[in-house]
């Protein structure tokens, strides 16, 4: 299942990172630069394979390091709202 | 009788109330209230009897008990206050008034109309609305935010004896391009805080009957008359002193730290988020913090101790982003 960004969700970029507000929940989130690169390459629809192939591709980071951070990311974005999965 | 004044950039047109906090426009305007897109905002007597019934589609948000009750819609907020009055905030556009009895003097209605009211059709404009002061010199702006009781009024006072003009108190009024629009120049301030001052509370007004905190006379004020460029904040903490003259200033550097409390001092929150600004709000606080950062005052916890560290305290007009980031701007200041 991709995931992908809430429509409502606002982006800004401070400190040269992705800074994310929901506004049904009021909740503010500060991403690092693995979260970043993650909303970045969300700006399309993704699943989880071809987001960890994507990060390979713009970090060294062996596979199995990059696709638990990754899964770390997606899950507390998915917990606080501001991505969704679903086709 | 209309009475004209001019705050937030707005001609204001107050039908059945002075509205004496706010700069006189002189004579009436000429132009055509009902002209599309005219800036002016009409304040008139209107008894909740005479309300549209409200439509049968869920408001954003809804609330009410004995103190006060709140609902808003998509482009109108109606409020309640119980011993105070109603208020109906249209479209940024109108805001109509009634007191709740005949008893309610016209100072008290006036406290929430230029306050709540006032926020309420600011926020329903579009604009960021901080809850703190401002202040401005060499035509650029500093905001003052903090919690009721952290020294913001008092630092006023202190920084318009070196020279800073007011330009808005309560509600300060940011627009999407990063000026501060002049408000409503006033200052209130408790009795001991004044006399600390070397004034005396003889020819002040009481915020409320029996108060002993005032407003600062209209002749000791010194209001600035145009927007001004925003290009510093500033955060007040209260803490116990100790003997640091001038005032310690701590820069917030993580612009996303500065983010996480600058969200805290939006006013209004609730009014914010029902009339679904959250998200230009936030929108408006990163393009801001790009042209100014947040630093951190810390505010004696005493009045002598402030006064003392006020007297070494000079703070700048110009942050350290609007030197470094704007050198084109602000080389035309010299």
């Amino acid at each position: 299942m991709p995931y992908q960004r809430h429509p409502d969700v606002c982006a800004a970029e401070l400190d040269g990172e992705v800074c994310l507000f929901h506004p049904h929940t009021a909740r503010y989130l500060a991403l690092n630069n693995t979260g970043s690169a993650i909303w970045h390459l969300l700006e399309q629809p993704m699943d989880l394979p071809d987001l960890v192939g994507a990060l390979q591709r713009d970090f060294e980071v062996d596979e199995g390091a990059c696709r638990d951070h990754t899964l770390a990311f997606l899950g507390e974005a998915l917990a606080c709202g501001m991505l969704q999965q679903g086709p | 009788m209309p009475h004209f004044y001019r705050a937030f950039g707005l001609e204001v047109e107050s039908d059945d109330l002075e509205l004496p906090e706010l700069a006189p426009l002189g004579s009436p305007p000429p132009t055509d209230p009902a002209a599309p897109g005219n800036p002016r905002i009409l304040i008139h007597y209107e008894p909740p009897s005479q309300w549209p019934a409200v439509s049968e589609a869920p408001p954003n948000h809804c609330h009410s008990d004995g103190r006060y009750s709140l609902w808003i819609g998509p482009e109108e907020l109606r409020l309640r206050i119980g011993e105070v009055g109603h208020f109906r905030i249209i479209g940024g556009q109108q805001i109509g008034w009634c007191p709740a009895h005949p008893s309610v003097g016209s100072a008290e209605l006036r406290t929430y109309l230029l306050g709540s009211a006032f926020g309420a059709l600011l926020i329903q404009r579009g604009l960021l609305v901080l809850h703190g002061n401002a202040l401005e010199r060499d035509g650029r702006a500093i905001v003052c935010l903090g919690a009721s009781g952290a020294g913001k009024s008092t630092l006023a006072c202190a920084l318009m004896q070196q020279g800073w003009r007011l330009l808005a108190d309560d509600l300060v009024a940011i627009t999407p391009e990063g000026m501060v629009l002049p408000g409503i120049p006033r200052i209130k301030l408790w009795e001991d805080a004044l006399r600390c001052f070397g004034w005396s509370p003889e020819g002040w007004i009481p915020v409320a009957t029996g108060m002993a905190k005032y407003l600062m006379p209209v002749d000791q004020l010194r209001p600035a008359p145009a927007p001004a460029r925003l290009s510093q904040l500033y955060l007040l903490k209260r803490e116990p002193w100790n003997g640091h003259r001038p005032l310690q200033r701590q820069a917030i550097a993580s612009e996303q730290g500065a983010m996480a409390e600058l969200l805290n001092q939006l006013f209004r929150p609730t009014f914010v988020a029902g009339l679904g600004r959250q998200g230009t709000s936030f929108l408006a606080l990163a393009h801001l913090l790009r042209q100014a950062s947040l630093t951190t005052l810390v505010i004696p916890d005493t009045i002598a101790d402030l006064m003392e560290a006020l007297t070494a305290t000079e703070l700048p007009s110009h942050g350290p982003k609007s030197i470094t980031q704007h050198p084109s701007e602000s080389a035309d200041l010299h």
